[in-house]
């Protein structure tokens, strides 16, 4: 057996002691190591993408044996890899933004920087394992081993209340995940399997393992668990101090990689084992989607906090997903997944933005303060140009393929069923997005337009180690905004095995 | 593919050329500058060849396979019509733009910008599909947000309204990048209703693609019977035309065009005359026959094309009378496209409700062409005027005409065109909407395009009369007591201006000889035979046409006569205090406060409420509560285990405590041991895993 994917694993886990001893020496020019450390990844997965393109879900995996339990087994198939690519290249970009950012935030205290890179090193181990996880058990534990290293980064180097806000968001997640489990553990015990791939097929020849209104109890706890991720309306209330008051590279994780994590392992988990009870419940979470789209950026409107801006957008954004997902064809499935992917580069693209004007200004990341930065800033202001773009969904940037299909598939859904609901969620949906363009407009007006002031007459342009991050997210955006094929293929065929057409 | 790889670089050439504006930058500006309208020139160059050679043919790529989406350009009588259009009328713009922008700040971005906006706009044209169109439509209203905000450190100078104008307590007065949002976000509320449709169109029609959407017309499962069967092929029609009227700042969205000022003249010549407005018009004038064809299925017909033709009337009508009082010479440019606009919406609509819909087809895209050679005449001159009188506020300027004769010719040429005077080309344009108007029975719009006629002629002369003839303003004396004389613009900005306006003239005096051949070009368009236009019923009787040209020409000419009375002869005062019918014109009807209050104001109250008293009120205090009696707990850790019999509540405070503890230690500095522990175990896990039990 080749040990490819488990290098994926294997190589940020191996990073974390070596991290840990260089640091010592190198203090935060240890964030160039784990550059490549996290680069070596997201190689080995297009690598492995590469050997499974000849099968028809582009499915390359490898199942090492984990008795009693079933197999611990690492997959990159069409639905994985775009989601894939988007971690592995954040967690890299965001190694090097992090570099004069935590160099600021930690100063001269060369044992910070180990712990600070090792527990980004786990952290990116967790996202990692989770979307690769072929077992429900193995699943669980990574999306558990993402949440420990981001509550003690946000304790550690947050802004704040960090103690109660790391704690907090501590606490939601890990109730969410601990529903999570029951729903797992049910399963396991009835279907008599862990393997999702057992599970499937025990449950195809014996559909009454789990009797329907089991599986929507099921698909209750295991919704719960993944939609507190996603913070959707209601559950959301962790979030946007979480985000806003993380270190910034933490909260440009948090947002562009993490949460949508929630929204990939519904497909990857409930839809493709429960899908029947999933689309019982899909009228329900269309509404509820509609909710968290419009609550979203109508309290983002009112922000004056960037990042708490930001963090909002995210929940906002986070509806469209499960809206997508709502919509259960193949449209509104593969529209999510892209929007996972334009949500990756809009909010990698905006909180580094961010942290790249803390850093040049003080640490002022108030709205009303700044203003007149563009011809200071040119790079980082045309990235934030880009990325507001993406965010609100202009043809040219992955950002409008992404809504464009995920509404289609509302609107499919709604002429298929001929259901008025149906068509007036998804026309109101459309409606949000013109929300999303008046604060993401707004607060590119307010940071880099106008006159600078005396707090901003004196600003530079942002070192390299984040404006080749801003500028290498920037191409991604437009290169998949003009030709999303080899993303939007993918999650296509994927999707059709789910959901059908 | 040699032949129609021609019509495709029509649109990337400028595009491309965006893209090598920041490389050329680097070498020079000079080449910079010449560069940027070389990519012009060879765009309007290409879509002149492409028109003469090219076969009509949709030539498709492919775009996204795994949908069977394909990328085409469309080549045929109309798409080249607007292409040929759009790209010599830039082209001169572009020119202008060498003289005009010289030693101005940003000038790469704006000339990126420019020859981005130009291929937007080629590339709206002349997509074969609505998803291919619609990058395009929205490209240029980026575009336009970022042109028209390029002054984006918003110094007072560049401000549109008058110091301290407000409305309803809301202020009037524009900042460019206020102006460029507000465009933006405006002109989106239009686009969502135009993305609406093309879901409903696309979730029956599996397709985007202009020809093949006509073509399933034929069949009887189409994707018209199924939006009719549900009820929603005449609300999609409506929302599809959505679009347009954001994108031709019609009514109820027209706000955003008076304000959009603040960028460069070369911008608003740009934008009203070429690109960004006329996009709304060739969409209607695209999918408009579709929807007739479509709506005839289903005797809808008249619901869809009065909405039009009503929209357009009214709103010809409200720009006109602001136009009438405004103080800024380019906005009283400004609310005269937006009028202008109105009569091409008027035709359109007309087409479909008279029995003859070519003919009303015909006169909305004539008076496109017209109105788009005058108007950039005007806007390139009104730029010249205010560069000379240092100021936007037509009472700041005066007897300009005697130091700028040939400005002067040149606008008024221009001015007259826009009046509907004979021979311009805007009197044919313009009269054959309001023939046909009368002749398809519609008396109520053609009373309203009549008094639009009589306006129009009323501001285009007080305008001239305001600025060009009379006395210099005391404003313009202390310019040249300080040494700054009125004097004629440089030729490469003298030269686009003026061509324009006489080709305005030229224009006109050729009109009846290709008039009927063009018709004809533009109506083989419709060549597929899924098209059923009524048979053409022959026109009214020489007199009656005799007595429609004479009564729309009387009418402007007694407006620009009295105009001409008013401020021709008398030196023009700034009246501070207005009747209430100026002021309620001037304060544009009091739409744009209106709007604000609503739509602004009302929305950002509505989420600062929700705030408040949701997130804050409710979800927060939530947290907080959880998060404060989570500590609490924990510090009680000790007896709490024995002391909280409830199991939940047990659980919660344990991990709490757990962490608390964590938190203290974290602060003491000894985290890093928990870390590191914590790496190793899941090492010693992965180890096991792999090589003990991996192995068995």
């Amino acid at each position: 057996m080749t040990l490819l994917l488990i290098g994926a694993i294997l190589v940020p886990l191996l990073a974390i002691p070596i991290l840990y001893a260089l640091s010592k020496k190198l203090t935060e020019k240890t964030g160039f190591v784990s550059f490549i450390f996290l680069l070596i990844p997201l190689v080995t997965v297009l690598y492995a993408a590469l050997q499974g393109s000849g099968s028809p879900q582009g499915t390359y995996q490898e199942l090492y044996s984990w008795s009693p339990i079933g197999n611990f087994g690492f997959r990159v198939d069409n639905l994985s890899l775009p989601i894939l690519f988007i971690i592995g290249l954040l967690t890299a970009l965001v190694s090097l933004f992090s570099v004069p950012y935590m160099h600021q935030r930690i100063g001269n205290d060369p044992g910070r920087y180990g712990l600070y890179y090792s527990l980004f090193a786990l952290y990116s181990l967790g996202m990692i394992g989770t979307v690769l996880a072929t077992n429900l058990i193995e699943f669980y534990l990574f999306f558990e081993i993402m949440l420990v290293p981001s509550f003690f980064l946000i304790a550690e180097w947050g802004y704040g209340e960090k103690e109660r806000i790391s704690l907090t968001y501590f606490i939601w997640t890990h109730v969410g995940a601990l529903v999570l489990l029951v729903g797992i553990l049910v399963t396991a015990y009835l279907t008599g399997a862990t393997d999702m791939d057992l599970v499937i097929s025990n449950l195809a020849v014996n559909p009454g393992l789990i009797s329907t209104t089991l599986r929507l109890g099921i698909v209750g706890t295991m919704c719960f668990g993944f939609f507190v991720k996603i913070g959707q309306f209601g559950l959301h209330v962790w979030l946007p101090s979480a985000y806003a008051e993380a270190p910034t590279p933490i909260s440009t994780i948090l947002a562009a990689a993490m949460t949508g994590i929630g929204g990939y392992a519904t497909v990857r988990i409930v839809m493709t084992i429960f899908p029947q009870a999933f689309l019982t419940f899909s009228a329900f979470f269309a509404g509820w989607a509609l909710i968290t789209m419009i609550y979203g950026s109508a309290m983002a409107l009112v922000q004056d906090d960037i990042k708490r801006l930001l963090a909002y957008s995210s929940i906002s954004q986070m509806g469209y997903i499960l809206f997508g997902l709502a919509a259960f064809n193949s449209f509104g499935v593969s529209g999510s997944m892209f929007q996972y992917v334009s949500n990756g580069t809009a909010k990698g693209i905006l909180f580094i933005v961010v942290g790249a004007v803390m850093l040049q200004v003080r640490g002022e990341r108030s709205l009303s303060k700044l203003g007149g930065l563009a011809s200071k800033m040119p790079i980082t202001a045309t990235a934030a140009f880009i990325g507001s773009l993406t965010l609100a969904g202009l043809p040219s940037t992955n950002g409008f393929l992404s809504e464009f299909f995920l509404f289609q598939g509302g609107f499919v859904r709604a002429t298929d069923t001929a259901s008025e609901y149906r068509l007036v969620i998804a026309a109101l949906g459309i409606v949000a997005t013109a929300l999303t363009a008046g604060y993401s407009l707004m607060a590119m007006k307010k940071i880099f337009f106008g006159a600078p002031n005396s707090d901003t007459s004196n600003v530079k342009e942002a070192p390299w180690t984040i404006t080749l991050p801003l500028i290498t997210l920037s191409i991604v955006t437009i290169i998949l905004g003009i030709y999303p094929e080899p993303i939007l293929g993918r999650l296509l065929s994927a999707a059709r095995a789910i959901v059908g057409s | 593919m040699a032949s129609s790889l021609l019509a495709w670089l029509i649109w990337v050439t400028p595009l491309v050329g965006a893209l090598l504006t920041p490389l050329f930058a680097k070498i020079h500006s000079r080449v910079r500058d010449i560069a940027a309208v070389g990519f012009t020139f060879v765009a309007a160059v290409l879509a002149t060849v492409t028109a003469l050679t090219v076969a009509a043919g949709d030539y498709t790529v492919a775009w996204i396979p795994s949908l069977n989406i394909t990328a085409g350009v469309l080549v045929d009588p109309l798409s080249l019509f607007m292409a040929n259009i759009v790209a010599w009328i830039s082209l001169l713009i572009m020119i202008y733009s060498i003289g005009y922008m010289k030693g101005e700040f940003g000038l790469t971005r704006y000339w990126f910008f420019m020859n981005l906006f130009i291929g937007n706009m080629l590339l709206l044209v002349l997509a074969d599909n609505l998803l291919m169109m619609f990058f395009g439509w929205e490209g240029v209203g980026l575009c336009s947000y970022a042109l028209i905000g390029h002054y984006y450190r918003d110094e007072p100078k560049y401000w549109v309204g008058s110091p301290g104008d407000t409305a309803l307590g809301v202020s009037e007065e524009y900042s460019p990048t206020k102006s460029g949002m507000k465009a933006f976000v405006m002109t989106r509320i239009g686009d969502i209703a135009l993305l609406i449709a093309i879901f409903l169109i696309f979730a029956f029609a599996r397709t985007f693609n202009y020809n093949q959407l006509v073509a399933q017309l034929g069949s009887s499962g189409s994707w018209a019977a199924n939006l009719a069967r549900l009820g929603l092929l005449l609300p999609t029609a409506l929302l599809f035309f959505g679009g347009p009227i954001g994108k031709s700042a019609q009514f109820p969205l027209q706000e955003w065009l008076p304000d959009a000022m603040t960028g460069p003249a070369s911008v608003s010549a740009l934008i009203h005359a070429a690109t960004m407005v006329k996009a709304g018009v060739f969409l209607t004038g695209r999918m408009g026959p579709v929807f007739f064809i479509a709506l005839s299925q289903f005797n809808q017909v008249y619901q869809f094309f009065g909405v039009i033709a009503w929209i357009g009337a009214f709103t010809a009508l409200l720009a006109a009378s602001q136009a009438a009082v405004a103080r800024e010479i380019k906005k009283v440019l400004a609310y005269s496209t937006v009028s202008q606009i109105g009569y091409m919406m008027l035709a359109l609509g007309i087409a479909g409700l008279s029995a003859n819909f070519l003919a009303g087809y015909s006169a909305g895209l004539f008076h496109l062409l017209s109105h788009a050679v005058f108007k950039a005449s005007l806007f390139l001159a009104a730029g010249w005027v205010l560069h000379v009188a240092e100021s936007r506020f037509m009472d700041e300027m005066g007897g300009l005409a005697k130091a700028m004769k040939l400005t002067s010719a040149s606008m008024l040429l221009a001015g007259l065109s826009l009046m509907g005077i004979p021979p311009f080309s805007g009197f044919w344009t313009k009269d054959a909407i309001l023939s046909l108007s009368f002749l398809g029975g519609q008396y109520i719009l053609y009373g309203l395009a009549l008094l639009t006629a009589f306006i129009t002629g009323f501001y285009t002369v007080r305008m001239l009369g305001i600025t060009l003839a009379g006395k210099p303003s005391k404003h313009v004396e202390d310019l040249m007591e300080g040494g700054k004389h009125p004097h004629e613009a440089g030729l490469t900005m003298l030269i686009p201006y003026l061509l324009l306006a006489l080709g305005s003239l030229g224009l006109g005096l050729a009109y009846p000889l290709y008039s009927g051949p063009l018709t004809t070009y533009v109506a083989s368009t419709f060549s597929s035979t899924v098209y059923k236009f009524p048979a053409v019923v022959s026109s009214a009787s020489g007199l009656t046409d005799l007595l429609l040209l004479s009564v729309s020409t009387a009418a402007a000419i007694v407006g620009g006569g009295i105009a001409y009375l008013l401020y021709f002869r008398k030196n023009y005062v700034v009246k501070i205090d207005m009747n209430p019918i100026q002021r309620f014109l001037y304060k544009r009807w009091y739409l744009d406060a209106i709007y604000y209050k609503v739509f602004v104001s009302g929305l950002l109250a509505a989420s600062q409420g929700l705030y408040t008293y949701v997130e804050q009120g409710i979800w927060n205090r939530l947290n907080n509560t959880i998060g404060r009696d989570i500590m609490d707990y924990s510090r009680a850790s000790d007896q709490l285990d024995t002391q909280v019999v409830d199991r939940a509540a047990n659980e919660v405070a344990s991990y709490g405590s757990r962490l608390s503890n964590l938190l203290r230690r974290l602060q003491s500095g000894v985290t890093e041991q928990y870390v590191i522990g914590f790496a190793i175990g899941i090492i010693l896990l992965l180890a096991y895993m792999l090589f003990v039990v991996g192995a068995s």
